[in-house]
């Protein structure tokens, strides 16, 4: 995934935050829905809000939240992405 | 005018011209409501439907929406319009629904007329706060709530009636409604009373309901039978059930699931896998153009938040114990009784 230009959020997709960290997306084109871990949530609220310039600020983020090394942050959300760009919920800026 | 109450919310109706009152036999578990003081105008308007309303509303410039069976409903610039091949009903914002209804000979599908009337009526009362949720509740003997969601197939209505059998009181069996919480609740879930429909091997499952089936019939769709929970539960209808915020362990929300395995069991189930399961039960949450989308992904949010959340693996033994199998395993989850009323 190419840092340089983040995906923002399919404004077709819904996203709901549970009380216990994880999230849910419902795409209302397809009417499928998406389970988020809290790493996911993290991802998803830093491109929603566009609070994260790279991959390697969402890693930065992930990485003191959740007590990772960023490298493997930013394998993950790596991760993260291709499965959101995979299923449209999220669009190249 | 006839009329029902559901929850303080008064649904009054008209029929011209037709033999029966497909209203009345919906609404008939419903309590009758006093004629609407200052109201001259019913909600729903229900009149005899001519050939032309089986023409293909598509032909007439409607656009798709989403199907039910053999349900087509459309989208227009003045709201939508639900189609059986045979029935038209029409929804437009801030009007009267508006049912021209065909005579049973003419219905591709019997019995479809008055599904087109129930789905009109779940999505007429959305924006009146009333939010429909495919799915069972009761209260259990524990005094706790639980809310049965699962899809065709799943087991929600064997799961449903071996709590019933175990002592549980009961909302429905597969269709509630759920309303903005109040103070202090997390959750407020109410009965959308109606008859449950039972199919052969759920009453070969359960006998002792035989006796209160009725016979087949287009309203109890295809070879399932009418059964009224008033006379097989006599005593144990709620209208209503209160999840208190802050209370853990006072709500379950179950989602059962046939599985390959001797006995059944219980496992935790993800929150946000709950709420997807609470989402896939909620159809009207997906259709562009209807209110109150953002306050039924709260009601649901709230509820999930607030309810402890389980799978039900239902193994071979229900096939032979469905009674205690499910219930000595959903018992587990509680402590002793609470005697009373909410």
């Amino acid at each position: 995934m190419n840092s340089e230009r983040l995906p923002v959020p399919n404004p077709d997709v819904l996203f709901t935050e549970i009380d216990d960290g994880s999230g849910v997306l419902l795409h209302l084109e397809t009417k499928f829905y998406y389970t988020l871990n809290p790493t996911a949530v993290t991802v998803w609220k830093a491109l929603r809000d566009g609070s994260a310039p790279s991959i390697a600020a969402i890693a930065a983020r992930v990485a003191a939240e959740f007590r990772v090394e960023p490298e493997v942050a930013a394998r993950d959300i790596d991760a993260v992405l291709a499965d959101l760009v995979a299923d449209g919920l999220v669009k190249p800026a | 005018m006839p009329a029902g109450s559901l929850h303080g919310t008064t649904v009054a109706w008209s029929v011209e011209g037709l033999a029966t009152d497909p209203m009345a036999e919906m609404l008939a578990l419903v309590p009758p409501a006093e004629r609407p003081k200052g109201r001259s105008a019913p909600d729903f308007i229900l009149r005899a439907a001519t050939p032309a309303a089986a023409a293909d509303p598509g032909a007439e410039g409607w656009e798709p929406s989403f199907f039910h069976g053999i349900v087509q409903a459309y989208r227009g610039a003045d709201g939508f319009l639900l189609w059986d091949r045979a029935s038209r009903v029409a929804l437009r914002p801030g009007a009267p629904v508006e049912a021209w209804i065909a005579p049973p000979e003419r219905e591709i599908v019997c019995g479809s007329a008055g599904a087109m009337l129930q789905i009109a009526l779940t999505l007429a009362l959305r924006s009146r706060g009333l939010y429909h949720l495919h799915a069972a509740a009761l209260r259990h003997p524990s005094g706790a709530a639980v809310l049965v969601v699962g899809g065709s197939g799943a087991g929600k209505t064997t799961t449903t009636l071996a709590l019933l059998e175990a002592g549980a009181d009961y909302l429905g069996d597969d269709a509630l409604f759920l309303e903005a919480p109040g103070p202090g609740e997390a959750a407020r879930i109410l009965a959308f009373p109606r008859e449950f429909h039972l199919g052969p091997a759920t009453l070969a499952a359960f006998p002792r309901l035989e006796a209160y089936a009725g016979p087949p019939s287009p309203a109890a769709r295809g070879d399932k039978r009418p059964v009224d929970p008033r006379r097989a539960y006599p005593g144990r209808d709620r209208a209503l059930l209160s999840v208190v915020a802050g209370l853990a362990g006072r709500a379950l929300a179950v989602f059962p699931g046939v599985v390959d395995a001797p006995t059944t069991e219980v496992a935790p189930l993800p929150r946000a896998e709950a709420f997807g399961h609470l989402l896939a039960s909620s159809a009207a949450l997906v259709i562009d153009g209807l209110p109150g989308r953002h306050e039924n992904l709260t009601l649901l949010q709230g509820l999930v938040g607030a309810a402890r959340c389980v799978e039900l693996r239902l193994g071979r033994d229900v096939l032979t114990d469905p009674i205690s199998s499910v219930s000595a395993r959903i018992d587990a989850l509680f402590g002793p009784p609470v005697p009373g009323p909410d």
